[in-house]
């Protein structure tokens, strides 16, 4: 059984058609269609617009109760390009968007040819302690905060499965993964993750159009997901655009000693589509040392999408 | 090409010193070698919007609309397309 998928039923409906959401390792929150991801780190993002810096987002966890204060002054220590910066009142227009957190604490910096606004802001339910910076400059003078932005900002949370939507991809993972790896690179995505005995890869390449302009999906997939020849090809229908993979038989598996397979994941499911409207290749990839669940993967499998580009 | 590419022959540039050596050699004419370079297919669409008055943003804008990529892989592409062209010496910004 091939899961019924449609992109438009993965992806959360946006209510504003002018923002977009943005989910990075629990982190989520809404930002205009025409900011754009131009640097990213396992828990830190710079967003830009036409080139320009318009925002950047840092966020951690914290062992232990502290004050943003307190957080505020180490920064400031330790971070050079944080020196000229200081506090100031909280806005008023801001006041509502951050009801959400423990502790506030704002801050501005001037001069120069960038100068912003930004906050800190701590959460003692969720143990996070979260900065934004919004930045204004010469080529982007129309740039600073966007309160909608951080009435929308959050980390954390107990939703079960956790959203990831970066760049054109989305993907609900489910909870129990932590992100091990990721490369973006053009043509290129990957992201690793790690779960309980289970290790997952997403996999994103485009343009398809012109990647399959000489040689067919599946073997394209072979080579790219290093398909062996002990991988048995699953028949799917052909309106799926889909080749699957895996190897569930696995030969002589069930007698071998589970301590014998430790640090080999045996099992493994790899599932590559053509998305023909967006023109790009998705894969799933599982992997785990115990027999896999057929649902558990359709379910992965659903909820990883290509989202199409708004323009405004 | 028949498959769609594009070869560019460009002259490679001689160091002065080479071409001084050749000339006192007896070369009384020093014939220029060519190099050339095979584009792809998105390294052919990317050279044919370089028209001399386009500027880079709206190559990358047309490139990004045209191979269907992603706004900022097709910038990351082109910008360093651009810096290769530049480098060989195929291509000089205004």
């Amino acid at each position: 059984m091939v899961a019924k998928r449609s992109s438009s039923e993965a992806i959360p409906r946006q209510s504003d058609p002018d923002y977009k959401t943005l989910a990075w390792n629990r982190l989520r929150v809404d930002v205009p269609v025409d900011w754009d991801i131009s640097r990213i780190d396992r828990r830190y993002l710079m967003l830009e617009c036409r080139g320009a810096p318009v925002m950047e987002v840092k966020w951690s966890s914290v062992k232990r109760p502290a004050r943003p204060a307190t957080i505020f002054k180490q920064i400031k220590k330790n971070r050079k390009r944080y020196r000229d910066v200081r506090e100031m009142p909280v806005p008023e227009q801001w006041e509502k968007a951050l009801r959400g957190f423990d502790d506030v604490l704002c801050f501005c910096r001037a001069g120069g040819c960038i100068s912003g606004q930004g906050v800190l802001l701590f959460s003692r339910s969720g143990g996070h302690v979260i900065l934004v910076q919004f930045f204004t400059s010469l080529q982007a003078p129309a740039g600073g905060v966007d309160v909608r932005v951080l009435s929308t900002l959050k980390v954390g949370g107990d939703e079960d499965p956790v959203i990831w939507s970066v760049f054109d991809i989305h993907a609900a993972v489910p909870k129990e993964f932590r992100l091990t790896g990721y490369r973006f690179s053009a043509g290129y995505f990957r992201m690793e993750f790690s779960g309980s005995e289970k290790k997952m890869m997403l996999y994103r390449w485009g343009p398809a159009i012109t990647l399959l302009r000489r040689v067919e999906m599946e073997y394209f997939a072979r080579k790219a997901l290093n398909i062996s020849s002990n991988m048995r090809r699953r028949r799917l229908p052909p309106e799926s655009s889909a080749v699957e993979w895996n190897n569930m038989k696995a030969e002589n598996a069930a007698w071998r000693p589970r301590f014998f397979s430790f640090g080999h994941r045996r099992y493994r499911y790899v599932r590559i589509r053509h998305e023909k409207t967006a023109s790009r290749l998705l894969a799933v990839e599982l992997r785990s040392r115990r027999p896999l669940s057929r649902e558990f993967f359709e379910r992965i499998y659903a909820g990883y999408v290509s989202v199409p580009q708004k323009t405004i | 090409m028949e498959n769609g590419d594009i070869v560019i022959a460009y002259p490679v540039p001689m160091h002065p010193w080479v071409k001084t050596l050749m000339r006192r050699r007896g070369r009384v004419s020093v014939q220029v070698p060519m190099k050339r370079l095979q584009l792809d297919e998105l390294g052919a669409m990317a050279w044919e919007l370089m028209d001399g008055c386009r500027p880079v943003w709206e190559i990358i804008d047309r490139f990004s609309k045209t191979s269907r990529m992603y706004p900022k892989e097709a910038e990351v592409s082109v910008a360093v397309f651009l810096r290769e062209l530049g480098r060989r010496g195929i291509i000089a910004f205004k």
